[in-house]
């Protein structure tokens, strides 16, 4: 695959957040390991990289096809998001409480999709939330509201279908109310 | 009506201009961003936050002598650092500046306003649902709890002598005694409801070896089951009214007018009746929100002009009808109610 699709829902977050299993538990077809072409409009032509993302769809009945990204967990890819999120749908980010500072990690993903979000909207699903007891949902909700943010956010098993949409739900809300 | 404390702001040594550029900033911030504060005269130095002209000779003499516990915004001078001191270099443009009072007034309204801690700690009142023109009625399920809350109190509650549920207001933790046990009281009116005060000893004797619920996710259900037709005291159908956080809904079973109507206010204040306009939902899920919402101190009521749309900047932008068309099929093909 070379440019992106635009009717995409990206799916962003740290390493080991649930980003791989999220998609798969709400898509059509098990995700793959794809490079996209990140092209700089702004920049000269040729100047194109490529990022390795998952990817998988979710097909409407009017046969088109709402596409799923996932973002690499390495955050040395940033500089690419503003690119790769272009024209998408929404932002589905994924935070694996289990990480020593999950919310930092909030925070870093937050500021590095801003204008994404800011152009359409963001639902946070917080994972692994047994594992580690670094933070509870109203730590999240505390933080939000410090970044005087009021955004979705869940605690969610990244591997569970029935979470994953209620996420989607919750995005949808937001970006057609 | 707004139960936020207000942050007091003391200008130091500013000059015209430097009065002029701040007083449209503070504009700005109460129109755009809903933060209020109270701007001191020159020579009051005892504001929360403190802005210095640090080029000045009184900027400079004053800020020695401010308390370490004040906010120190000091523009131009030498650059500073230490605890509660930031610094803005020179010249001081509008919107730098209002960038950073927002930061800080974020900071420190968590800090301040006493009902934010209710997101972490108990603490401010949650206007529970009271009828007034009944004084003497006993107290609903939906206001005793609210007041355990509230105050940190501890506390039986029985129906017909067999107590069914304790209540922790200090940890905002509960135990249901019986399986069922919360729906029975949903169930019953308030006259047949007992409550008595226990100790925190016997709460944690009783409760030893049970698994204990968060407060808030009862009142939540208690809220909600309630269906109330009348909005919480201090809350009329025309008050606009802010949500602090999202609601947690994780085990609040997941309902997709309250995704609606939390989308709504998460995009800016209203009140019932624009809600109920804008979510095209019927006034009582609108109410039972609200009311749910009060109940774990999720929401703050504002003065009147705080729902102008007008002066409100929304958190996203509006989806394009083509957008919609495509998002209600993806909600229909993943088996979602129609968003
Ligand atoms: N216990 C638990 N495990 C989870 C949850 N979500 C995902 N996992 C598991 O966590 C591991 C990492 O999940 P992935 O979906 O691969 O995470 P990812 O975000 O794609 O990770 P990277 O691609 O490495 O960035 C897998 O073993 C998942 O099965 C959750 O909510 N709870
Ligand atoms: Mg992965």
């Amino acid at each position: 695959m070379n440019g992106m699709a635009q009717e995409k829902i990206i799916f962003t977050g740290p390493v080991g957040a649930g980003k791989t299993s999220a998609i798969a538990a709400i898509s059509d077809v098990p995700p793959v390991r794809t490079d996209v072409a990140c092209r700089g409009e702004e920049r000269a032509i040729k100047d194109t990289t490529t990022v390795a993302m998952d990817y998988s769809y979710i097909q409407l009945d009017d046969g088109r096809r709402v596409h799923l990204y996932g973002t690499p967990g390495q955050a040395r890819f940033d500089f690419m998001w503003e690119l790769l999120t272009r024209n998408g749908l929404g932002l589905v980010l994924l935070i694996n409480n289990d990480h020593p500072e999950p919310l930092r990690q909030l925070d870093f993903y937050l500021d590095a999709f801003a204008d994404f979000i800011r152009q359409t909207g963001v639902v946070i699903g917080v994972t692994r939330m047994g594992i580690a007891d670094r933070a509870r949902l109203d730590d999240y909700q505390a933080r939000l509201f410090e970044r005087g943010q009021v955004y979705p956010v869940f605690e969610i098993d990244g591997r569970s279908g029935d979470d994953v949409r209620i996420l989607v739900q919750a995005l949808l809300a937001v970006l057609t109310i | 009506m707004s139960n936020e404390a207000e942050l007091r702001i003391s200008p130091v040594g500013l000059d015209a201009t430097g009065h002029k550029v701040l007083q449209v900033v503070l504009a700005l911030l109460g129109d755009e961003d809903g933060i209020r504060c109270a701007l001191l005269d020159a020579d009051d130095a005892s504001g929360h936050l403190v802005i210095v002209d640090m080029d000045s000779q009184q900027g400079r003499s004053v800020f020695p002598g401010l308390s370490s516990g004040q906010v120190k915004l000091l523009l131009g001078g030498p650059p500073a650092s230490g605890r509660n001191i930031v610094s803005l270099a020179k010249p001081v443009h509008v919107n730098a500046l209002r960038d950073m009072l927002l930061k800080i007034c974020r900071r420190m309204q968590v800090q301040l306003d006493a009902s934010l801690h209710d997101l972490k700690a108990p603490a401010a009142a949650p206007m529970p649902a009271t009828d007034d023109t009944a004084p003497a009625a006993a107290p609903d399920l939906l206001t005793i709890l609210s007041n355990a809350r509230r105050e940190g109190s501890v506390l039986a509650l029985a129906i017909d002598g067999d107590e069914l549920v304790l209540v922790n207001g200090a940890t905002r933790a509960f135990a249901a005694l019986r399986e069922g046990a919360e729906e029975r009281l949903f169930a019953v009116g308030p006259e047949q409801l007992a409550c008595r005060q226990i100790d925190e000893a016997d709460f944690e004797s009783r409760t030893h070896g049970r698994t204990l619920g968060a407060l808030d996710n009862l009142l939540w259900q208690c809220a909600v089951h309630a269906e109330p037709d009348r909005l919480p005291a201090g809350i009329g159908d025309e008050t606009p009214v802010r949500l602090k956080a999202w609601p947690n809904f994780t085990r609040q079973g997941f309902r997709n007018d309250y995704f609606r109507i939390a989308a709504a206010l998460a995009r800016q204040p209203a009140s019932c009746a624009q809600l109920v306009e804008t979510t095209g939902l019927d006034r009582r899920s609108v109410v039972g929100f609200i009311t749910a919402c009060n109940a774990v101190g999720l929401l703050v009521a504002l003065p009147p002009e705080g729902a102008d749309p007008e002066k409100v900047t929304p958190l996203h932008k509006a989806a394009t009808p083509e957008r919609r068309g495509l998002l209600a099929r993806l909600a229909q093909r993943l088996g979602l109610a129609q968003a």
